[in-house]
């Protein structure tokens, strides 16, 4: 096996390297659940996880939906994800960390 | 007599206003206002090519072609409407033109200038900063703490000059330090890997970890990697904010500068003791850069 050969075997085996991140979440719009994230698909995704786990952790922030009575434009199951839609661990506690976790059945 | 003679230069200058005044009146109003119109649309224009830098594009020089073809054409409309030979005006133009770019393309070598462009990121003579503007006389820097620096050319062309902006990528260093009797190839390892995983690390050059030293009962581990000069500053901290915590996790600890006190018992006839009873010896192991 030549060098080259070996490094690229190391390089897509070992530690992925990913094209960027996005803050994934649903929202409440219209008394249903919306599938939606930050930036957006179609655009550029942000090239730090470190600026995407504080950017999911400042929209946490901002709203604290209470569970039961929820209102327009409450966030819900605030997480990071990778360019390839995988959910990625957060830098700070090393674990697939979720804020504001609640059910949402699909279209529901 | 002198009378007469400035009244016949008057009546003579009356005369060719009357013939010559609206086309030369016509002409100047047209130049005046191309230039403003010149001056408005250059400075869009760089604002344009600059919005778009991920194109890499040279904006001075392309917005200086651009200046000096309009410019021409403004100048060349306006001889024409004052009333002079169109094909005459175009080959002084042409004439002119060309003996400048020539002159320009033999002499360029032999004029002074600046090692770096407006937008590049500098250190010059011990200030740091990004350059915002250049003239003939004098550089302006501006500070990352909002301050406008002047800077005359001639020091600049005297002084040591830093452009961080000449190579497209820079190099991240981070060193840290851990216990003697800590897993010395898991922490290359995390290392590595925190590296690699980032998105703005380059691969080429790949990330490298080095072993520096054994000193101090600590060894001391290098890791490196290069970034674009653009995200250099924000990778370098994010990835010491990373390392940091995932040391944390991993549960690898981190050297603490630390000194040894041995405290002998007191003997009658020992030596260098300092009247207390006790002998003290005070050996510093830890290493700072």
């Amino acid at each position: 096996m030549k060098i080259n050969d070996a490094l690229a075997r190391i390089d897509a085996g070992w530690v992925r390297k990913p094209k960027g991140f996005r803050v994934r979440f649903d929202v409440y719009v219209d008394g249903r659940w919306q599938a939606d994230c930050s930036p957006e698909e179609n655009t550029a995704p942000l090239d730090s996880d470190v600026t995407a786990w504080r950017l999911a952790w400042k929209l946490a922030q901002a709203g604290r939906p209470d569970t039961g009575r929820f209102k327009e434009g409450d966030l819900v199951n605030i997480t990071v994800v990778d360019d390839q839609g995988d959910r990625v661990r957060s830098y700070v506690t090393n674990a697939f960390e979720m804020y504001h976790p609640h059910e949402v059945k699909p279209g529901g | 007599m002198p009378q007469e003679d400035l009244l016949s230069k008057y009546d003579r200058l009356k005369h060719l206003l009357g013939l010559y005044g609206q086309d030369l009146a016509q002409g100047m109003l047209l130049l005046v206002v191309g230039l403003i119109a010149l001056h408005g649309f250059i400075r869009w224009f760089r604002d344009f090519l600059n919005d778009r830098k991920g194109e890499q594009w040279p904006v001075g020089k392309i917005t200086a072609i651009v200046y000096f073809i309009l410019l021409e054409i403004i100048v060349n409309v306006s001889l024409v409407v004052m009333g002079l030979d169109a094909e005459t005006i175009v080959r002084f133009v042409v004439i002119i033109s060309l003996t400048a770019i020539a002159l320009i393309i033999l002499l360029q070598r032999y004029f002074p200038v600046l090692p770096f462009h407006v937008g590049h990121t500098v250190k010059i003579d011990g200030l740091f900063g990004k350059v915002a503007a250049t003239n003939l006389y004098h550089t302006q820097l501006k500070t990352f703490d909002g301050k406008a620096v002047f800077i005359p050319n001639t020091r600049i062309l005297k002084n040591v000059v830093v452009n961080y902006h000449h190579t497209p990528g820079r190099r991240i260093k981070i060193n840290l330090r851990i216990p003697y009797d800590e897993d010395l190839p898991k922490a290359k390892q995390i290392l590595e890997a925190v590296m690699i995983a980032d998105p703005r690390v380059l691969t080429s050059p790949r990330p490298q970890v080095w072993t520096l030293d054994i000193e101090g009962g600590s060894v001391g581990l290098g890791a490196r990697c290069w970034a674009d000069n653009a995200k250099y500053w924000l990778t370098q901290c994010e990835l010491t904010e990373k390392i940091k915590l995932r040391f944390d996790h991993e549960g690898i600890r981190m050297a603490l500068p630390r000194h040894q006190v041995f405290l002998h018992p007191p003997t009658d006839t020992a030596g260098g003791t300092d009247g207390s009873g006790l002998s003290v010896s005070l050996r510093e192991a830890a290493d700072e850069d």
